[in-house]
């Protein structure tokens, strides 16, 4: 066996030794789903058993998991998509007239705990009869998805060439539609990143959620304290609700992880 | 196509002024070069008007409109920019749709001009290809079309062959000064290449240090420069330029004279140089005005290095201690370290003053 081979079957053994404590969790949160509570809690672990689906029955037919999965679904895409109009013109303007101070000062924003926006949030909200509302929590989850899409697409932006709306603008548009004919389009990896990553942080976010939200709009993270009471906790209905969060972000990484590579890359080669 | 009036226009970046009190009359249907070194504000004028830049003061105006105020859409103008600047996510005949498209031009006529301005620069058969499938070439020429089918009142390029080889250049040059004349374009082209400036031009416009140095056609631009910044800058190789003393000898006869350089100068410079007669000036004389192997014996020149060009002989010859570049014909070839008499074409020389650079003869 030639000297590249052999570093190849090394190099790919290294890979699965460091990837085995990161998917060794997952694999036994899915085994776990399928099993009965006693299969769950047996020592030695069982590996092989009769799969059940009652804890997803428990999950979506008795919790209504339905329910929650919607507001979740509904809060995550709401914040990103208010996060995309708002974020994206802003990224443009500061990396087009270089004004770093106020990219600086959005940035900020990410930087600070968000557990100190959650009493004051919490006081306003409750003022304007706003807690358990859509609104609210949208605000809230944008607080780390603005500034994180405005970051990822400032960096973004500055490594498109400007001719390109120059040009645009000799060719009749004015600066607003040489941003939407010309720029976006061509930043579709970057934007494919940024909501990305905006829509997972909304997705798995649990401190604004359990402050904010309520019986009305509580979301999935929330939800799957149902499941643990005084008297016992629901291990398979825990790992079967856990499925449920996981899987969309499992999906939406496996499947844009190409473009997210791209999208937080680019800008680091002048092309 | 339309008249072009720069009035006085200024550009400051900060305390830097990049283009100083800029005044440029076009005619309709002219070919303007606007050329200078890196730095001189030739790009910054012409993207003022475009409107892509914003004058400090002055007007522009095209056919006789005031169009100052006027952002790049409403000036009737139309641009191809150095690196081509052709939208990558659209085809090639998107990218030449593209203005047609804004303007709500109907799609039969669209499609009409798209494919008359493909068929003018002959990339009909790339109209289905994205930017990144072409060459460099190619994509000057979708450039190209994509002004054309604006029908525009003027062009507006900015170093469009930069980003060319040689060979490159040397053939879209020929190409774009053929569709001017088909066309009948007012245009301004900007470069720094002074052969792209002679070859294409009606007029040039000589800049230095964002100031106007001369503007005029190129063979007096060549043969009357108004100062050594422009005589240097026009003919490859350059001018040759040799710092003097101006002598009045026995009878009036004017002499400039330097280590192993004696020049006798012509009688009719002498009213012009007699206020100055024993003052430094700088003698400028092309390669080409230097006969080598002739004269007396007063100017003597070492040969340093011989380059055989095939048509030509370029000599590089060291007078006292000022260098010298001189073109000789095929078959002159001295040896390296002769020295050999050589004799100036007054007719053709220029006097200039050695502290302003003007031109005093």
């Amino acid at each position: 066996m030639n000297n590249k081979k052999m570093f190849n079957y090394l190099w790919y053994l290294l890979v699965i030794l460091v990837a085995i404590p990161f998917l060794f969790p997952l694999l036994w949160i899915v085994l776990a789903s399928f099993k009965t509570q006693a299969q769950i809690v047996t020592t030695p672990p069982l590996w092989i058993f009769t799969p059940t689906l009652e804890n997803y029955q428990s999950v979506f037919v008795d919790q209504q998991f339905g329910k929650f999965l919607w507001n979740s679904s509904f809060i995550a895409i709401g914040s990103t998509l208010l996060s995309l109009v708002i974020g994206l013109p802003a990224a443009y303007t500061i990396s087009r007239y270089k004004q770093k101070v106020l990219g600086v000062f959005i940035l900020l924003a990410r930087l600070m705990p968000g557990i100190a926006y959650l009493i004051p949030w919490f006081i306003l909200f409750t003022k304007l009869g706003m807690v358990d509302t859509y609104t609210a929590l949208i605000a809230s989850h944008m607080l780390v998805g603005l500034p994180f899409i405005v970051w990822v697409m400032v960096n973004y932006f500055d490594g498109l060439p400007h001719e390109l709306v120059e040009a645009a603008q000799v060719d009749g548009c004015t600066l607003q539609s040489a941003f939407v004919r010309i720029v976006l389009p061509l930043s579709g990896p970057g934007i494919l990143t940024a909501s990305t990553l905006a829509f997972l942080f909304s997705w798995n976010n649990f401190m604004f959620s359990l402050v904010l939200s309520s019986e009305r709009t509580k979301t999935l993270p929330i939800a799957i304290y149902n499941f643990v009471s005084y008297a016992e906790v629901s291990w398979g209905s825990v790992m079967a609700a856990t499925v449920v969060i996981i899987l969309p972000a499992i999906i939406l990484t496996m499947v844009f992880q190409r473009y997210i590579i791209k999208g937080l890359t680019a800008g680091a080669v002048k092309g | 196509m339309k008249k072009v009036v720069c009035e006085h226009i200024v550009k400051k970046f900060g305390s830097v002024i990049a283009v100083n009190d800029f005044n440029l009359e076009i005619e309709d249907k002219e070919f303007i070069v606007i050329v200078g070194p890196s730095g001189c504000g030739k790009s910054t004028s012409l993207r003022m008007l475009a409107g892509l830049e914003e004058q400090t003061s002055g007007e522009f105006y095209i056919g006789g409109e005031r169009v100052t105020d006027k952002p790049p859409r409403d000036r009737n103008i139309a641009m191809v920019f150095q690196n081509y600047a052709l939208y990558p996510h659209m085809n090639v005949y998107e990218n030449m749709a593209f203005s047609l498209k804004i303007q709500g031009v109907d799609k039969k006529e669209i499609d009409r001009r798209v494919k008359e301005s493909a068929e003018i620069l002959d990339i009909s058969q790339y109209l289905n290809r994205k930017p990144k499938e072409l060459s460099g070439g190619q994509r000057q020429r979708v450039a190209l079309g994509r002004a054309i089918v604006r029908e525009p009142a003027v062009f507006l390029m900015d170093e469009p062959l930069s980003n060319l080889d040689a060979k490159l250049r040397v053939q879209m040059r020929t190409e774009i000064s053929k569709l001017h004349r088909r066309l009948g374009a007012t245009t301004i082209y900007v470069t720094h290449d002074q052969i792209e400036a002679m070859t294409m031009a009606d007029r040039i416009v000589v800049m230095k240090d964002g100031i106007i140095q001369q503007i005029a056609d190129p063979q007096t631009l060549y043969d009357k420069p108004v100062n050594r910044f422009v005589a240097s800058f026009m003919g490859m190789p350059p001018m040759n330029f040799l710092e003097c003393c101006l002598q009045q000898q026995d009878g009036g006869r004017l002499v400039l004279v330097s280590e192993k350089l004696a020049i006798d100068l012509p009688e009719d410079w002498i009213s012009a140089l007699s206020g100055i007669t024993g003052q430094q000036i700088t003698l400028g004389v092309r390669p080409e005005n230097i006969v080598p192997g002739s004269g007396d014996d007063r100017t003597q020149a070492k040969v340093e290095v011989v380059e055989p060009l095939g048509s030509e002989t370029l000599l590089h010859l060291r007078v006292g201690g000022q260098a010298l570049v001189v073109k000789a014909g095929p078959d002159y070839k001295p040896r390296i370290g002769e020295m050999i008499g050589i004799s100036f074409e007054m007719d053709k020389a220029h006097i200039f003053n050695t502290e302003t650079g003007i031109t005093i003869v």
